[in-house]
């Protein structure tokens, strides 16, 4: 009841994180269905253990996405034989992520070219 | 962004929570998994598995944020909050839901009404462009119905409107198959469906041809009567009717908005049966005014254009015409405004402002009490502040309890409007203007929402913000006392209004009450009881002299006196409070003896034509003398009776039988006394109400002035409709083709005519039940609310000696206080208004000192009865509490 504290846990600047996560998600999306705990684990393997998304901001992100249209979700089995839920990128989610991924890429240029000579 | 929107509206359900539950378990199993996998125990690697899964509860919040925005949540919460509030506080509850359901209801029910009635358009095609038009005598006055033969020479005149129609009302009767029957006619020239431009349901309108004197006659149906007598047949068009003796032939039928409108129907003229082709003779006498004349103005001009045309058509003909015609003028007036003359419409919009009035009162109560509880609510207010809440989630979240009440009040209060519906229809007048047209639309409940919509602006809004201000103060622990409260002064006035309001209306309604006890134990001067009476038109084209229609009454009489089922029967022109004719005739005594001045309202007496027992029929008293019987007849001397006071204004002090009288140049000698009655009086629809004292009479025997037109009137032996079937059956074996009209109860139409009085009674009875409850509500709630703000300084109190009783008493006096100052002007507003309606009481003293004894004592009662709760309260503070709740 009443107001909830500002969520404001995530650190400094969640938006920015939060969209972050997004696109993380997406990208690791790109090369075929995952579920979420695989999605989880890709994510640590491929960044070296440099990034770790907690099961908090994992499944909001997912739901996000989901409400976009830019992910979709169904039911499967995972190589253990467990019942779990797949993600799919939809075209529209591949649309949006190279669009996104070249303002990333403008950017992190920019920022890389900023502590290179400024 | 809309389709995402629509998603997450419609998008998370508790299913999808479910399954959420089940992938983030299948998440800590594949961990949990992957731990066992590198070397940990089944056990260890559960725990392990919770711990990295971190606040599960934390990501289950984030998801449902993500699908539902967070306002709606919120919105979610408020109403549940609103709904728990509400059961916590159930009675309270109810007071509020109940106040406003009545409140909706009764302005939502009178807005119907009000709103049907004023303000609907007329049910015509452009009809702003309808006017009525009149003639004036130069004398001014009323305005007059127009004569033929000026209407003739208007449609040769007038150009400003597109059409103008004229029209009368007639009875006739209708012989075939069935029982005769007496029918509403309308007598319209055909230019009377143009005005109106209503499209007929079957066949068609008149047309000019059939006005013409060598055509064939034709009949134009009204829908309800089509429906009555033709069951909706289609196939009518080109039957025959008898209507009066001679053959019509139906040519269409149309719907019941063709009916005699205007001015007449502001007379409460009923549903046309048949309309009949009008047809003028240019030779009539242009001095007898008797057509009701309408029109069209043509597209684009203004009514003062046609007003000026007008006004040249009459000098014009002035000068043609100048003995009918000098100085006469003629004047148009919108359809709207004949059709519901100011006076109505002043009246309604008085009475809707009355009730919305009392509504926005009710409003300001609730206000006050939704306040009270805001002031006790404050800690748990406070506590939400302190742990993040905003001023402005608190306000929204005490104006979504103001919302919901709004919400139950609107929706029972619309239902109450439309139960009662059926209801008020019965209780209005039958004579108020298109009261047959109205009905129960979505403009009705669209003013029901818009109500409950006003009504959170007025009793939600200061509430709420004045509850939450109060938790803007530093601290929790600081006394949060209001030293000066500004609210305060505008409370007591609204109280002292309350109060006044609340005596006014208990003393119209108690002046009332006594004038409907006092009306209904006025000696009537007859017996009513198991009289039925029935009205007969013999018409004259049978019955071509007076001696055949006294010849007709006579065998009638005999027949009824023979019948079973009637103990008595007799004929008279009137019954009393019945139709009929009662002619103003002076009393003129032949031998000029003192007599009252000529010209005084005194000696006009009522004319009655009667057959000898109708006094033993209906109960009237023979004082002296004799009533009619066998020696009175056409070739006998000519007598009369008179009533107690055509005596007492003609001879005073002497004995008047035998005693002659002059009327109409005849002499007539007096042969009776009867006593007084009731109801018979000439002025008055039927002889006047049972308030107005009874007029001098006289009586002529029927069998001496033979009428066409004559009232029945049986004292039925059993009870049940046995005597009217007789009747029935032995005027139809009299004469097949004759209908038997207004058959009533004697007593149903005393009753009815104090209908009116008993109508007004009842609803400032309820005005004056409501403004009481009303007034209770504010008193209770304004103390409650200052007992709970003045705790503090009332322990103070208490802990330097003051005793529960003086408390008690402060509080009390406080409500006596605004109690003097209300009574005092409520009981003089009483006595003005009382004043004011003196002509409407009925052996009621307006000023009667009891009578206002009594509802000061009443009021004063109330008042103390909602002022004890609170002092109560006050009373048991206990100081210490009170001190360290600070």
């Amino acid at each position: 009841m009443g107001r909830r504290p500002a969520s404001s846990t995530d650190g400094g600047a969640p938006d920015l994180l939060r969209g972050t996560v997004d696109l993380l998600i997406m990208r690791t999306l790109a090369t075929g269905p995952l579920h979420g705990y695989a999605i989880a684990q890709r994510l640590r393997l491929v960044s070296e253990d440099v990034l770790q998304v907690g099961e908090s901001s994992l499944y909001p992100s997912l739901q996000r996405l989901l409400i976009q249209g830019w992910v979709k979700a169904e039911w499967g089995t995972s190589e253990n034989n467990r019942r779990a839920r797949f993600y799919t990128i939809t075209a529209a989610g591949r649309k949006h992520l190279s669009a996104e991924r070249r303002e990333f890429e403008r950017l992190l240029g920019a920022m890389a070219r900023v502590m290179r000579e400024a | 962004m809309t389709v995402g929107w629509l998603r997450r509206i419609f998008g998370w359900n508790p299913r999808q929570e479910r399954a959420f539950s089940e992938e983030l378990e299948a998440h800590r199993a594949m961990i949990e998994e992957e731990l066992q996998r590198s070397g940990l125990s089944l056990s260890e690697a559960r725990v392990e598995s919770r711990r990295r899964m971190g606040n599960v509860v934390l990501a289950r919040e984030s998801v449902r944020e993500a699908w539902i925005p967070r306002s709606l949540h919120a919105l979610h919460q408020d109403v549940t909050y609103a709904l728990r509030q509400f059961l916590r506080a159930p009675a309270f509850s109810v007071v509020i839901v109940a106040t406003l359901a009545l409140g909706i209801g009764g302005t939502t029910a009178a807005f119907s009404v009000v709103c049907g009635i004023l303000w609907r358009p007329l049910p015509y095609p452009h009809p702003d462009r309808l006017v009525e038009l009149f003639e004036q005598a130069p004398t001014g006055g009323a305005f007059s119905r127009a004569s033929g033969p000026n209407y003739l020479f208007w449609t040769a005149r007038i150009q400003r409107l597109d059409a103008i129609a004229a029209f009368r009302s007639d009875g006739i009767t209708m012989t075939g198959d069935q029982e005769p029957e007496y029918l509403n006619a309308s007598v319209v020239t055909p230019s009377f469906f143009d005005v109106l431009s209503v499209p007929p349901i079957v066949g068609r309108v008149l047309e000019p041809a059939d006005a013409g004197y060598r055509t064939s006659r034709v009949v134009v149906l009204g829908e309800s009567f089509w429906r009555a007598r033709f069951g909706a047949d289609m196939a009518v068009v080109g039957r025959a009717v008898t209507l009066d003796g001679e053959r019509y032939f139906v040519v269409g039928v149309v719907p019941p908005s063709v009916r005699e409108v205007g001015r007449s129907q502001a007379a409460g003229a009923g549903d046309t049966d048949v309309f009949l082709p009008l047809t003028i003779n240019p030779q009539e006498n242009r001095g007898n005014h008797t057509l009701r004349v309408i029109g069209r103005l043509r597209p684009q001009v203004a009514l003062a254009e046609a007003r000026q045309e007008l006004r040249m058509v009459a000098a014009e003909l002035a000068q043609t015409f100048p003995e009918t015609n000098a100085n006469w003028s003629v004047r148009a007036e919108r359809l709207d405004d004949t059709t519901i003359e100011p006076p109505v419409r002043r009246s309604l919009v008085f009475v809707l402002g009355a009730i919305v009035l009392v509504f926005f009162i009710a409003c300001t109560n609730i206000a006050n009490l939704l306040l009270v509880r805001g002031i006790q609510r404050r800690a748990e207010l406070a506590l939400r502040v302190a742990i993040g809440a905003g001023r402005l989630r608190l306000i929204r979240q005490l104006l979504t309890e103001s919302v919901v009440f709004a919400g139950v009040g609107g929706v029972i209060g619309v239902g109450l409007a439309f139960a009662a519906h059926p209801l008020i229809l019965e209780a209005l007048p039958s004579s108020l203007p298109r009261v047959n047209e109205l009905r129960l639309d979505l403009s009705v409940v669209a003013f029901g929402v818009a109500l409950s919509g006003l009504s959170i602006v007025a009793f939600g809004v200061i509430p709420a913000v004045v509850a939450t201000r109060l938790h803007l103060r530093p601290t929790l622990t600081t006394a949060a006392r209001i030293a000066a409260n500004p609210a305060g002064r505008w409370r007591e006035t609204l109280l002292v209004a309350q109060i006044a309001l609340a005596t006014v209306l208990s003393a119209g309604a108690g002046l009332l009450g006594q004038t409907l006890v006092r009306l209904q134990q006025v000696p009537l001067g007859f017996e009513p009881m198991g009289i039925v009476t029935a009205r007969l038109s013999l018409p004259s084209t049978r019955y071509t002299d007076a001696a055949s229609a006294g010849r007709f009454y006579a065998d009638l009489l005999v027949a009824l006196q023979r019948s079973g089922d009637t103990d008595a029967a007799a004929i008279g022109t009137s019954v009393p409070f019945g139709p009929g004719v009662r002619a103003a005739v002076p009393l003129t005594p032949s031998d000029a003896a003192a007599t009252p001045e000529a010209g005084s309202d005194e000696r006009i007496a009522a004319e009655h034509m009667v057959s000898g027992n109708y006094f033993r029929v209906l109960g009237i008293p023979v004082l002296a003398g004799r009533t009619f019987d066998d020696r009175d007849d056409a070739r006998s001397a000519a007598v009369t009776i008179l009533s107690q006071a055509a005596a007492r204004v003609l001879w005073p002090g002497a004995n008047p039988i035998g005693r002659t009288l002059t009327r109409a140049g005849r002499q007539f000698e007096v042969i009776g006394i009867v006593g007084d009655v009731r109801g018979s009086d000439v002025r008055g629809l039927r002889g006047g109400g049972a308030d107005v004292a009874p007029r001098p009479a006289i009586y002529v025997a029927s069998s001496q002035s033979p009428q066409r037109t004559m009232s029945v009137v049986i004292r039925a032996r059993t009870s049940g409709g046995g005597a009217v079937r007789a009747l029935r059956a032995t005027v139809r074996a009299l004469d097949t083709a004759l209908p038997l009209r207004q058959v009533e109860a004697l007593e149903q139409s005393v009753v009815a005519s104090v209908a009116p009085v008993r109508t007004t009674t009842a609803m400032t009875a309820v005005f004056s039940g409501s403004a009481l409850f009303l007034m209770s509500i504010g008193i209770y709630g304004a103390l409650a609310f200052g007992v709970r703000q003045r705790t503090h300084e009332i322990g103070i109190r208490m802990s330097l000696g003051a005793t529960g009783g003086q408390v008690r008493l402060a509080i009390l006096r406080r409500a006596l206080a605004v109690l003097g100052v209300g009574l005092g002007l409520g009981l003089s507003g009483a006595a003005a208004v009382a004043l004011a309606l003196s002509s409407q009481l009925f052996e009621t003293n307006p000023l009667n000192v009891s009578m206002y004894v009594t509802i000061a004592a009443v009021i004063a009662l109330t008042v103390v009865l909602a002022a004890w709760l609170p002092a109560q309260r006050a009373a048991t503070v206990d100081p210490i509490k009170a001190l360290r709740q600070e």
